[in-house]
């Protein structure tokens, strides 16, 4: 009986040990990776290795069972890019007014658009010419000419937490990792309040659809190159990607392709590259 | 630590009974509700001598013969064990849901339903969830992380212990006892107890309405898989006991297996209220830290039958 006894302790005392054991596993494991930050606008940027993936409508997404995987999504494709930063979040309305201001007159807010969403929200109701503008400034700000859009190589590598097999950035679960129309109330939110990916990105699934640096076409996955493809040399629309506050949890897939009027102010916002 | 400590007094009180226990207690809790399995599991026993266990073939489940906890008013139904080929059967799942593989496992009980917000705020006093007023039958409890689902468990157990004179079995299933049971036992179903989603699941859709409002629904209010348990698809994730391993089917023994050893984040099933068909799916996987909370997770139950464990061992023999 005293035998048993001190068994039972022993169990119970290792039981407790685990306990803690598991307790110590808990936090969400997100890459230590450098962390690079703009002075003007506070903008972080998370070191990115470069290396190989599979680009497109990965691991069966794009089958008939409702995944929702698009043509436009095919076919799979290895795609090698090179290091980079890339930003944490999505540039927000401050970081964008910061900037701006620089300029009087360069950039005011329509009339049209509708009420901004808060001063962290992500930027809305600007065009590729506005960005373009912003990458001007940002870049004459810092002495260089290191910020850029991302092409949609990067953005997808990226997204994928370095090209891994993700259904959304960070994930299985659309509504811990995005703000998409089933959990955002139709309204953009601020950003980095959903789980990062792992890499510790932020809503690149969800919240504001991000343009990028491609031309749109339809058919560019069968002809892409494999090291650095920069999109087709020209186009009528701009890809975007990541999804949006209005989407449903179809459109946050990472590698779903959007596409953008150029012209147009809209809902859609965008993140910056950093070239190392 | 105290709390532990203080049990072990108790433990080995129930050695010494034990032999008189496992008649009394597991008769009355267990067997009561269900004499029918008790000898069909004498027989099967009998068959199990004879035949290895691996080449079981995929038995249609006993009927279920729900039994009802007196704590919580908790039904759970029977599973009778078995094999079946677990993770992407249909070919059209995604990576980390093959290689589809056959899995075994033992008998267990499974709640028919979802935990309740009732039923958690009868063990720990008040419910976290976001759903409220949500009809009479009451809306399976959320925003509840894993670690909080645990002490739930613990405190169940104890309380269990404290009224029956019986330790408590409940636990969180594990991955393939979830799928297992979701697929009714083992079959081909793409969702639980249909493959037509509408029937069997409370969740999005998107009809193009801004205005339109979300919810889960009260726990049963769906058809039921063949079982007879409710809600494995949709209405709210439910956690389980496993770590997380993208590459796990790989590598996972045949007989009960229970998820690697270690992880970062638990694994989810069943998708829930906020989720489109595909999510939604037996074999789909989700997986997120043990902490994280949200108003569309809660879970279900199983009432360990484990061989393993002495109080619930042969119960009805001698």
């Amino acid at each position: 009986m005293a035998k048993m006894f001190f068994v039972s302790c022993a169990i119970i005392l290792l039981s407790v040990i685990q306990g803690y054991a598991v307790e110590g596993n808990t936090t969400v494991n997100i890459s230590s990776a450098p962390l690079y930050k703009e002075t003007a606008t506070g903008m972080e940027f998370v070191f990115v290795k470069g290396g190989c993936y599979h680009m497109g409508d990965m691991s069966g997404d794009g089958t008939d069972a409702g995944g929702g995987g698009d043509s436009n999504e095919r076919p799979i494709h290895e795609v090698c890019v090179d290091d980079f930063y890339m930003g944490k979040y999505e540039v927000t309305h401050r970081q964008w007014q910061n900037i701006m201001a620089k300029t009087p007159g360069e950039y005011s807010r329509d009339q049209d658009c509708p009420p901004m969403a808060g001063d962290s929200a992500p930027v809305d109701c600007i065009n590729w010419d506005d960005i373009q503008k912003f990458i001007v400034l940002i870049n004459k700000e810092s002495g260089g000419s290191k910020f850029r859009l991302p092409t949609e190589a990067e953005w997808e590598y990226a997204a994928r937490s370095g090209g891994k097999s993700e259904r959304y950035a960070g994930g299985n679960d659309v509504d811990s990792v995005a703000w998409f129309n089933g959990n955002s109330g139709e309204k953009p939110h601020s950003v980095g309040t959903k789980l990062p990916n792992g890499l510790g990105l932020y809503d690149m699934s969800g919240n504001a659809w991000e343009v990028t640096n491609d031309w749109y076409e339809k058919d560019y996955y069968s002809k892409s190159p494999r090291n650095n493809p920069a999109g087709p040399g020209s186009g009528e629309e701009r890809v975007k990607r990541g999804g949006c506050v209005t989407g449903t949890f179809l459109n946050q897939r990472t590698s779903r392709r959007g596409t953008q009027n150029p012209v147009i102010r809209g809902t859609d916002g965008f993140r910056l590259l950093m070239v190392p | 630590m105290l709390l532990r400590s203080n049990r072990a007094p108790v433990l080995s009180v129930e050695e010494e009974f034990m032999t008189k226990r496992l008649l009394v207690a597991v008769a009355v809790i267990v067997f009561s509700a269900n004499l029918a399995y008790s000898a069909e599991n004498n027989t099967k026993k009998k068959a199990a001598s004879v035949q290895p266990k691996t080449d079981k073939v995929v038995a249609s489940p006993v009927p279920p013969k729900p039994f009802s906890d007196n704590v919580t008013g908790l039904e759970m139904v029977n599973v009778k064990g078995g094999c079946y080929q677990m993770g992407d059967f249909a070919g059209m799942g995604r990576q980390e849901e093959k290689p589809a593989h056959e899995v075994c496992v033992d008998d267990f009980y499974m709640g028919k339903y979802e935990v309740t917000q009732d039923q958690w705020k009868k063990i720990m006093g008040s419910s976290p969830s976001v759903n409220k007023n949500c009809g009479k039958n009451g809306c399976p409890v959320d925003t509840v992380s894993w670690n909080d689902v645990q002490e739930y468990i613990s405190r169940l157990n104890s309380r269990f212990n404290e009224e029956n004179k019986i330790a408590g079995k409940y636990r969180l299933p594990t991955e393939a006892e979830w799928e297992y049971a979701a697929r009714s036992g083992g079959k081909s179903e793409q969702y639980s107890g249909s493959d037509i989603l509408v029937d069997v699941a409370c969740f999005f859709e998107w009809n193009g309405d801004l205005d339109y409002r979300w919810s889960p629904k009260p726990v049963g209010t769906k058809r039921p898989n063949g079982l007879g348990i409710y809600d494995m698809t949709g209405n709210v994730w439910e956690w389980t006991s496993d770590w997380y391993g993208s590459d796990y089917y790989a590598v996972s023994p045949k007989n009960n297996p229970a998820g690697p050893v270690s992880g970062d984040r638990r694994v989810l099933r069943g998708g829930g209220w906020r989720n489109g068909a595909f999510d939604l799916r037996t074999s789909y996987r989700n997986f997120l830290p043990p902490l994280y909370r949200s108003d569309s997770i809660g879970f279900r139950l199983v009432w360990d039958l484990s061989k393993k464990l002495p109080l619930q061992d042969q119960p009805g023999k001698k």
